[in-house]
C-alpha cells in the first residue's frame, strides 16, 4: 500500500511547489508594496495641517479702558479656565478682590516668543490699574494675551490638528495611553499575540464588550492607510504593515506619528485629531501641561471619543479617566498617592470652545488675499498661521449690530416684512478699521452668511448719496491752501436755492431730500444738514475735476465723472474703497490702505509675509481738522443726531447717505480711534424706505457704542498750529455782541473772515 | 553688486550716526514748548503713549541686535496702542527703511514729520531719516 501511495505524494507535492514558490513571490512583493506605502507616508512625515487665521493679540497696559467683566470675557474667548484657588498652569486665571491673577500662556507672535507668566491684573474705574508678574514682583508696562483663533482653513477631511514632538507630550500621557490601550507596546512587534487571543476568545464566547486587541501600531496604521471597514483581509493587511512599521521604525517614532494622529472626537463639523488639538480642547492648554489626570481622560477617551468626552458626559468621563488610572497604577506608572491624588482632581473645562469658522465673510476677504501667492490647497493642507488684525470683540458686536437691526426694521416696517416673506431679504454691511492704520477690526459683509456668501463690503457696487458730499466740501476748504480767493470757510455763504443746470443737453436740478430751499446758509450748515442744492452749488464753484481728484487721491478708484450730480454720490463706489477714502478725515488728512492680513508664517515658523501699514498724505492736517470740525456737527445736530438720541455720548464724526429712491442707507462716522461705515439695502436696489439715518445710523450706533468707547472719551480730534477758533454770528462774519448767538467757528489762520456780521434784526428763525 | 556695496556702506553709516546720536536710556524728546495747538495734546503721557512707548523701548532693543524685522513688528504694535505717537511711526519707517521695505516707509515718515515735524529735538533724526530713505531708494531704484 505505501508503495503505491508514494508516487502520489510525490507528484502532490511537485504540483505544490511551484503554488508555494508564487505565493511566496506574490506574498513578497505585497509585503514589498505594502513597505513603500509606509515608508512613503511616514517618512514625509506630513499631515494636512489647516491653515489658522488668527485675530490681533490683545495689548495690556496699566490705563487701558477695560472692564473687569471684559477682561474675563476676553479671557473665556481664549480658553483660560476659572480656578477657585491661585492658577498653578498656563491658560488658568482666578477672580481676586480687586481684579484676577492669570497665568498667561506662551505664544509666538509672529516670530517673537512670549513667554507664559503669572500676572496679577488688578481693575479700577473701568480700567486696568495695575500689572505686575507674580513670579518675581515686577510691575509690567505691557502684556499681551495670545490671539483669538477666528477660522481654520480644513481641507475635505475636516481634521483639526497641530502637530506636537514626542518630547513635547508628558510622560503621564504616554504611560496612560499605553496603559490602556497596549500594555505591552514596549515587548510586541507590532501585533499583540496575547491581545488577539484574548480578543477573539472574548469575540466568540460574547464575554462583555468587544475587545480591540488592536495595539498602537495597529491603530495608527489604521487610522493611516486603511478604512474602517471589518474584513479578514483588512485586518491581516493591518497585522503585516504594523510588523513592517516596526520592522522601520523606533517605538518613540510610532509613538509620535500615533499621538498626532488619533482622532479625540468632534467640535462641530470638525475633527479632533492629534493629543495636542485633543489638550487644547479638553483642557485649554497645550499637551504639554497636562496633569496625569488629564492625560488619563484623554487616553480614556481614545476608544469612544464621542461617549467618554467631559464635553459631552462629564460622570462617564470620570469613571472612564478613574479606571485608566487604576490600570496605570496597577502597571507601576504611577504610585498609590499619584493615584489617589490623580482620582479626586476635578475636570474643569475651558469656558468657551473657539470658534471654527468665526467671520466668515472676513475670512473670505483674507483667503482673496492670499489667494494671489498661496493657492487653496497650499491653505488647507500646509497649516499655515495667518495673523491678522481682527478684533474679536468688535466683530461680535458689529454681527449682533447687524442682526438686531435689522430685525428690528422688518419688524417695524411692513413693506420690508412683506417683501422678506417673499424671500427678498433686506441686507446689511459694516466694515471697522483704525483709521490710522487701517487694520480692519470688523468686517461684515452680509446678514448671514449661510444664505448669501456675497460680500459687500468688497462687491457691492452702490450709490453713495450724500456720504460722498465730505469729498466736495474737503475740496472746496482745500482753496484756502491753494491761494484762492475768496477761499471757501466753513462760514462762506451759499445760496440753497434751486437752480437747473444743463447736463447732456438737458436741463437737471437737484431737490432737498427735504424738498425745501434753505436759502443763504453757511457752508457747515449745508453739510451738515446735508442740503443737496448748496452742495451742488459749492462742487460747482469749486470745479468737479478737483473734487474728483480728491476722491481719487483719497482712494475711491471706481468712476468718477465731472457732471454735477458727482456732488450728491452719483457714481457708484463700493464699500471698500469708501471707508478707505474717508480714512483722510480721523486720520489728519493721511489716507491708510484697509490692512487685514499682518503675517503669514509657516508651520515651521517661518515669515513668508509681512504685511505693514498703507498709508498716504491726501490733505493737510489743518483742512483734515475743518471737516472733522464740520462732521462732528452732523452728529451733533445735523442729520445723524439721532446716534446721540441713541445713545452715542462721545466724540464722533461722520456722515450719512440716502440715496434717490431710498435704494441705500448709509452712515461713515468716526471717532478718533475707531472708523466705521454701516450700509442697509437690498441686493437687487429695491427701494428700502429708509434714509441714511433711520437704517445704516442705528447699526453704527449700536456697534459704536459696544466697541468704540476708548476714542470717543476723548474731546476733540487732533488740532494744529494753523487752526484757529472765532467767533461768527449765522451769517458766518465775525461776531459783535449785537448779532445774536455767537457761534465759535474753525479757520484755517489765513482765511479768517474780515467783514463783522450786521446788527441781528431780531426776527431770526 | 555696486549698488550692493553702496547700499551697504550708506547702511552702516547709517546705522552708525544713529547709535552715536541715541540718548541714553529711551531718546523721548522734552514737551514740546511751543503753544499748544487747538484741542492738541499730543505729548501727554497718556495710558497708551506709555504702553506705545515700552513697546518701542522693546523694539530698539531688538532693533540694536540687527533684527530689524522683528524690532518692526514690535514697533507695529506700538503705533497700533497709540496711533498719535510721533516717535513709534519715526522707528518703524527707521526699521522698515533698514529691512528695505521703502513703500511702507515712506509714508511712514510723512507720519512721523507730521506728528514730530514741530519739534526741535527730532528734527535731526527725522532729516536723517529722510536722506538715508532717499539715498538708499535711489540706490535701490538703479
Amino acid at each position: 500500500m505505501s508503495k503505491k501511495k508514494s508516487p502520489k505524494h510525490k507528484s502532490g507535492w511537485r504540483w505544490l511547489f511551484p503554488v508555494l514558490v508564487i505565493g511566496a513571490a506574490a506574498l513578497g512583493l505585497h509585503l514589498l508594496v505594502l513597505d513603500r506605502e509606509i515608508r512613503d507616508k511616514f517618512e514625509s512625515h506630513r499631515w494636512n495641517l489647516p491653515s489658522r487665521v488668527y485675530a490681533a493679540p490683545t495689548a495690556l497696559y496699566p490705563g487701558l479702558a477695560m472692564s473687569p467683566g471684559d477682561f474675563e470675557a476676553k479671557l473665556a474667548r481664549v480658553s483660560y479656565k476659572k480656578m477657585t484657588s491661585d492658577p498653578r498652569e498656563v491658560g488658568e486665571y482666578a477672580v481676586t478682590k480687586t481684579g484676577f491673577k492669570v497665568y498667561l500662556r506662551n505664544f509666538t507672535y509672529p516670530t517673537e516668543d512670549f513667554p507664559g507668566l503669572p500676572v496679577e491684573i488688578g481693575f479700577a474705574g473701568g480700567k486696568v490699574s495695575s500689572m505686575k508678574r507674580l513670579d518675581t514682583g515686577d510691575d509690567l508696562k505691557t502684556a499681551r494675551i495670545e490671539p483669538e483663533l477666528i477660522a481654520s482653513i480644513f481641507d475635505d477631511k475636516m481634521e483639526d490638528r497641530t502637530v506636537v514632538a514626542l518630547d513635547a507630550i508628558p510622560e503621564a500621557c504616554v504611560d496612560a495611553v499605553v496603559a490602556v490601550e497596549d500594555e505591552r507596546f514596549y515587548g510586541h512587534h507590532g501585533v499583540d499575540p496575547i491581545a488577539v487571543v484574548r480578543a477573539i476568545v472574548t469575540d466568540v464566547l460574547h464575554l462583555g464588550a468587544r475587545q480591540g486587541g488592536s495595539t498602537l501600531t495597529q491603530q495608527l496604521v489604521k487610522n493611516f492607510f486603511l478604512t474602517s471597514e471589518k474584513t479578514i483581509t483588512r485586518k491581516l493587511n493591518e497585522m503585516l504593515m504594523a510588523a513592517l512599521l516596526e520592522l522601520r521604525y523606533s517605538k518613540d517614532e510610532i509613538l509620535e506619528a500615533y499621538f498626532n494622529e488619533i482622532y479625540f472626537g468632534q467640535k462641530g463639523p470638525v475633527s479632533v485629531t492629534g493629543v495636542e488639538e485633543a489638550a487644547k480642547f479638553y483642557f485649554g492648554k497645550g499637551v504639554s501641561h497636562l496633569t496625569t489626570a488629564e492625560c488619563a481622560t484623554l487616553a480614556g477617551s481614545i476608544r469612544l471619543p464621542g461617549e467618554y468626552s467631559p464635553h459631552r458626559n462629564m460622570e462617564k468621563a470620570i469613571d472612564r479617566r478613574n479606571l485608566v488610572l487604576r490600570m496605570m497604577r496597577d502597571q507601576k506608572k504611577i504610585s498609590e498617592e499619584d493615584y489617589q491624588s490623580a482620582r479626586k482632581e476635578k475636570i474643569t473645562l475651558p469656558r468657551a470652545n473657539p470658534r471654527v469658522f468665526g467671520a466668515p465673510y472676513f475670512i473670505d476677504f483674507v483667503r482673496a488675499e492670499l489667494k494671489e501667492n498661496y493657492p487653496e490647497d497650499v491653505l488647507k493642507s500646509e497649516g499655515m498661521r495667518i495673523f491678522t488684525t481682527l478684533d474679536p470683540e468688535a466683530q461680535d458686536a458689529a454681527e449682533a449690530a447687524v442682526k438686531r437691526r435689522l430685525e428690528e426694521i422688518e419688524t417695524a416696517r411692513p413693506k420690508i416684512k412683506k417683501l422678506k416673506e417673499e424671500g427678498e431679504n433686506l441686507e446689511a454691511a459694516l466694515i471697522a478699521v483704525q483709521p490710522q492704520t487701517g487694520a480692519v477690526r470688523a468686517f461684515v459683509g452680509g446678514r448671514d452668511y449661510e444664505s448669501s456668501q456675497f460680500d459687500r463690503i468688497r462687491d457691492a457696487r452702490r450709490q453713495p448719496g450724500s456720504a460722498f458730499k465730505p469729498f466736495v466740501y474737503a475740496a472746496a476748504l482745500r482753496t484756502g491752501e491753494e491761494g484762492v480767493e475768496p477761499p471757501w470757510t466753513l462760514a462762506s455763504s451759499v445760496d440753497d436755492t434751486a437752480f437747473s443746470v444743463k447736463v447732456g443737453g438737458k436741463p437737471w436740478s437737484p431737490d432737498n431730500y427735504d424738498k425745501k430751499e434753505h436759502g443763504l446758509v453757511t457752508l457747515r450748515e449745508a453739510l451738515e444738514q446735508s442740503y443737496n442744492i448748496a452742495t451742488v452749488k459749492i462742487a460747482m464753484s469749486v470745479g468737479l475735476e478737483k473734487v474728483i481728484d480728491l476722491a481719487r487721491e483719497a482712494g475711491i478708484e471706481s468712476e468718477l465723472k465731472p457732471y454735477p450730480s458727482l456732488a450728491l454720490g452719483a457714481f457708484e463706489v463700493t464699500p471698500l474703497e469708501l471707508v478707505r477714502a474717508y480714512t483722510v478725515f480721523p486720520n489728519q488728512g493721511t489716507r491708510t490702505e484697509p490692512l487685514a492680513i499682518m503675517n503669514v508664517v509657516t508651520r515651521d515658523g517661518v515669515v513668508l509675509e509681512k504685511k505693514g501699514f498703507k498709508m498716504r498724505k491726501v490733505l493737510s492736517p489743518d483742512v483734515a481738522y475743518l471737516m472733522n470740525s464740520v462732521l462732528k456737527g452732523v452728529v451733533d445736530r445735523g442729520t445723524a443726531a439721532g446716534a446721540r438720541r441713541m445713545g452715542f455720548t462721545g466724540l464722533a464724526a461722520g456722515k450719512t447717505g440716502t440715496t434717490s429712491d431710498y435704494k441705500d442707507s448709509w452712515f461713515v462716522g468716526y471717532t478718533p480711534d475707531l472708523l466705521a461705515l454701516a450700509w442697509v439695502g437690498f441686493d437687487d436696489n429695491t427701494a428700502t424706505g429708509l434714509s441714511g439715518a433711520s437704517g445704516a445710523l442705528p447699526i453704527w450706533t449700536d456697534f459704536m457704542k459696544a466697541a468704540g468707547s476708548s476714542g470717543a472719551s476723548k474731546e476733540d480730534f487732533p488740532g494744529t498750529e494753523n487752526i484757529l477758533l472765532v467767533k461768527v454770528d449765522k451769517s458766518g462774519h465775525l461776531y459783535r455782541d449785537v448779532c445774536g448767538e455767537p457761534f465759535e467757528e474753525a479757520f484755517l489762520k489765513n482765511t479768517i473772515p474780515t467783514t463783522k456780521c450786521q446788527e441781528s434784526d431780531g426776527h431770526d428763525e | 553688486m555696486k549698488w550692493l556695496s553702496v547700499f551697504l556702506i550708506v547702511l552702516s553709516l547709517g546705522a552708525l550716526g544713529c547709535a552715536g546720536k541715541r540718548e541714553p536710556g529711551r531718546a523721548k524728546p522734552p514737551a514740546d514748548s511751543r503753544q499748544a495747538p487747538v484741542g492738541a495734546d499730543e505729548d501727554e503721557l497718556t495710558p497708551q503713549r506709555a504702553a506705545s512707548n515700552a513697546l518701542i523701548d522693546d523694539g530698539e532693543k531688538t532693533f540694536a541686535q540687527g533684527r530689524y524685522d522683528a524690532a518692526a513688528d514690535l514697533f507695529q504694535q506700538a503705533v497700533t496702542v497709540d496711533p498719535t505717537n510721533g516717535a513709534a511711526y519715526y522707528h518703524l519707517a527707521l526699521a522698515k527703511v533698514r529691512s528695505g521695505e521703502y513703500g511702507e516707509a515712506e509714508g511712514l515718515i510723512e507720519k512721523a514729520d507730521q506728528l514730530l515735524g514741530g519739534k526741535a529735538e527730532w528734527a535731526e533724526r527725522l532729516e536723517e531719516l529722510k536722506r538715508d530713505f532717499d539715498k538708499n531708494k535711489s540706490s535701490k531704484d538703479f
